[in-house]
């Protein structure tokens, strides 16, 4: 069996909103293979980017543990914290927000190098310049700012400066959402190449399903707060089995497609104020009597093939 | 069947410190009643500047030429107070985020019977009575209540749901609708297309939808307009264009989508969306990423070829 590189072990995270839990993550687990892509599906409200924040260590978890290359991330202590924080980096939606703007792209991509203190001057700017080779950004972008670059470009230089301490996990979280298609493409493309090339693992979070099916191996489907389905992404797009994923899949526009008459009704609710029993039930038209009672647990019922729900 | 909305070669340029900003270079179209058209392109293709011109919302130092005939009349010439009088009334507008285009501190049944009382055309009792009914007829449960809420009590599908409300109680002739569900969810993305088409058939109104999303343009509208740097780069029925999409910045973009289940891998268009400030003035502005570039192009505008009646496509590889 491959080495795991990433255990998220009954994850919740809540948050205090007055006197209310407002449940962001209740109760997620999943393992990751080493050199896999795992690709995060849900609406907004679905938790998946407090999730991403979770696994970065970035917030403590109100219960559960993440592990990172089978080393929890909230109790390292901190000199081991330096060497995890690492494996793992971030790319985030807006590249403009992410990157330094007072800093030259040069230095924008040098930082993560100066900070865990990485070679000399020279070889810093070495690898700088080679890094932004492997991304596409010109040599002569070294002492520009972010601001004179396109968003595509922007966004170039962000997954650069996430490759400068080369990571064994990357996180995206929604990268290409903010991009014009024909940029998209370039990017997502990227993405698959340096992913061969370095042999990385990726968590890629977006709300666009084809996107995602680009990108990952693997496919998890969330809502309000919890994993509703998780399987290899052939199985979860051809075999959908869970009647949120299939909705999901449904209301996807295809080119020359129709409008549909969607049963689906309503909106995601509220995390503060969630439905009891099955998060999805008032959406959901097989509902049954169970459903508004009982929270299900995410059971495999193939091989590899997980989902939550009390028809199964 | 007569044009309501007929656009001859419109341009709006807009006068900026560093320069002239070629937002739209000369794009001509009709619109028939009851028609929908979705204009796709990415940011900066002139999109939403095109639209905002027919609706006269832009700044002082956008220079708008060309001419925009809606039922027979030249928009362009009418003054600021005539074009009131259209605004909201004979052509409304919904944008891409309803939370920051409706007024928080404003309930919301009021903002939904503005437009009525606004335009004198009915009292403020009938105005309610209106609105309530129009509040059920885009999907808003319990309408009643909801009349006396805030913005903020709303879901984002809620809020758009009522900013298509606000947009449809005048009956107006023609809707245009710029990124209408671009912030919302799938699902809810889903619903609200749906609404549109729904009260479209009911009522007959002429839609104008702004997308860069080509599946929702294809599953929505009659006719596709595609721009690029400002100008149409092709235009046809939506079947046409499915079956046979000829200009190469279309088929480029086609080709960069992700389509669920297909397994293709994705062919980018190389290079960036021209900067505005320094389009040519001739010359096709898709030429420096075109696979297919010839000398001419850039030298020569494109020519206008016409495969049909209906399906024009301005490249020199179809002459």
């Amino acid at each position: 069996m491959a080495e795991i590189i990433l255990q998220v072990e009954n994850v919740k995270k809540y948050f205090k909103v007055g006197k209310k839990d407002l449940k962001a993550v209740d109760g997620v687990s999943f393992n990751l293979e080493k050199h896999r892509s795992l690709g995060i599906v849900g609406e907004s409200g679905s938790g998946k980017s407090t999730l991403a924040r979770l696994i970065l260590g970035l917030i403590p978890p109100t219960e559960g543990d993440v592990k990172l290359l089978g080393k929890s991330v909230f109790k390292v202590t901190k000199s081991e914290n330096y060497h995890l924080r690492r494996q793992v980096q971030m790319v985030f939606q807006n590249p403009y927000l992410s990157l330094f703007p007072h800093m030259t792209i040069g230095k924008n991509i040098e930082e993560p190098l100066r900070l865990h203190n990485i070679g000399t001057k020279q070889t810093r700017k070495s690898i700088v310049l080679n890094l932004m080779e492997q991304v596409g950004i010109p040599h002569y972008y070294y002492n520009s700012f972010p601001h004179e670059l396109s968003g595509g470009q922007q966004q170039r230089v962000a997954i650069a400066r996430a490759l400068a301490l080369e990571p064994q996990l990357i996180i995206f979280d929604e990268p290409v959402s903010s991009l014009d298609v024909s940029i998209q493409a370039q990017i997502l493309n990227l993405l698959l190449e340096l992913k061969k090339e370095k042999n990385l693992s990726y968590i890629f979070i977006a709300h666009d399903l084809a996107v995602v099916e680009y990108v990952s191996d693997l496919i998890a489907v969330m809502y309000l707060g919890v994993l509703v389905e998780f399987a290899q992404t052939e199985d979860l797009l051809n075999e959908p089995l869970h009647p949120y994923t299939q909705t999901l899949l449904k209301s996807v526009p295809v080119i020359g497609g129709e409008i549909l008459n969607i049963t689906i009704s309503g909106e995601i609710p509220s995390p503060l104020n969630p439905p009891s029993g099955c998060p999805f039930h008032p959406r959901c038209s097989y509902k049954k009597e169970i459903c508004t009672k009982e929270k299900p647990i995410l059971k495999e019922i193939k091989e590899g093939h997980s989902i939550a729900c009390h028809l199964y | 069947m007569e044009y309501l909305l007929e656009i001859k070669n419109l341009k709006t340029h807009f006068n900026t410190k560093e320069g002239i900003v070629k937002a739209v270079n000369g794009i001509s179209y009709g619109l028939k009643k009851g028609e929908t058209v979705s204009i796709v392109g990415e940011s900066g293709s002139g999109k939403s500047v095109s639209v905002l011109s027919i609706m006269r919302l832009l700044p002082p130092y956008a220079k708008i030429n060309g001419e925009i005939i809606f039922k027979g009349e030249n928009l362009l010439t009418y003054d600021d107070k005539k074009m009131r009088k259209i605004r909201g009334n004979n052509i409304s507008m919904i944008f891409q985020d309803p939370m920051s285009s409706l007024n928080p501190t404003i309930k919301i049944g009021q903002q939904i019977m503005e437009p009525l009382l606004w335009h004198h055309k009915v009292s403020k009792n009938e105005a309610r009575h209106k609105t309530i009914q129009i509040l059920t007829e885009v999907g808003i449960p319990s309408a009643k209540e909801r009349f006396h809420q805030y913005p903020f009590e709303f879901s984002g599908g809620m809020r758009q749901r009522v900013m298509i409300a606000m947009a449809l109680i005048s009956e107006p002739d023609l809707l245009i609708a710029d990124e209408p569900t671009t912030s919302l969810d799938v699902t809810v993305q889903a619903q609200i297309l749906q609404l549109i088409r729904k009260i479209q058939e009911k009522r007959g109104t002429s839609v104008i939808l702004i997308t860069h999303n080509l599946a929702v343009a294809t599953m929505v509208s009659d006719y596709i307009i595609v721009m690029y740097g400002g100008r149409i780069v092709e235009k046809a029925t939506t079947e046409e264009f499915l079956k046979k999409p000829l200009h190469p910045y279309t088929l480029g973009l086609l080709n960069s989508i992700p389509i669920l289940k297909s397994k293709k891998s994705l062919n980018t268009i190389p290079g960036q969306p021209p900067n505005l400030r320094e389009l040519e003035e001739v010359g096709c502005p898709f030429a420096k990423r075109c696979g297919k570039k010839m000398s001419r192009c850039e030298e020569e505008n494109p020519p206008r070829i016409e495969l049909s009646d209906t399906h024009i496509v301005y490249c020199w590889l179809y002459e």
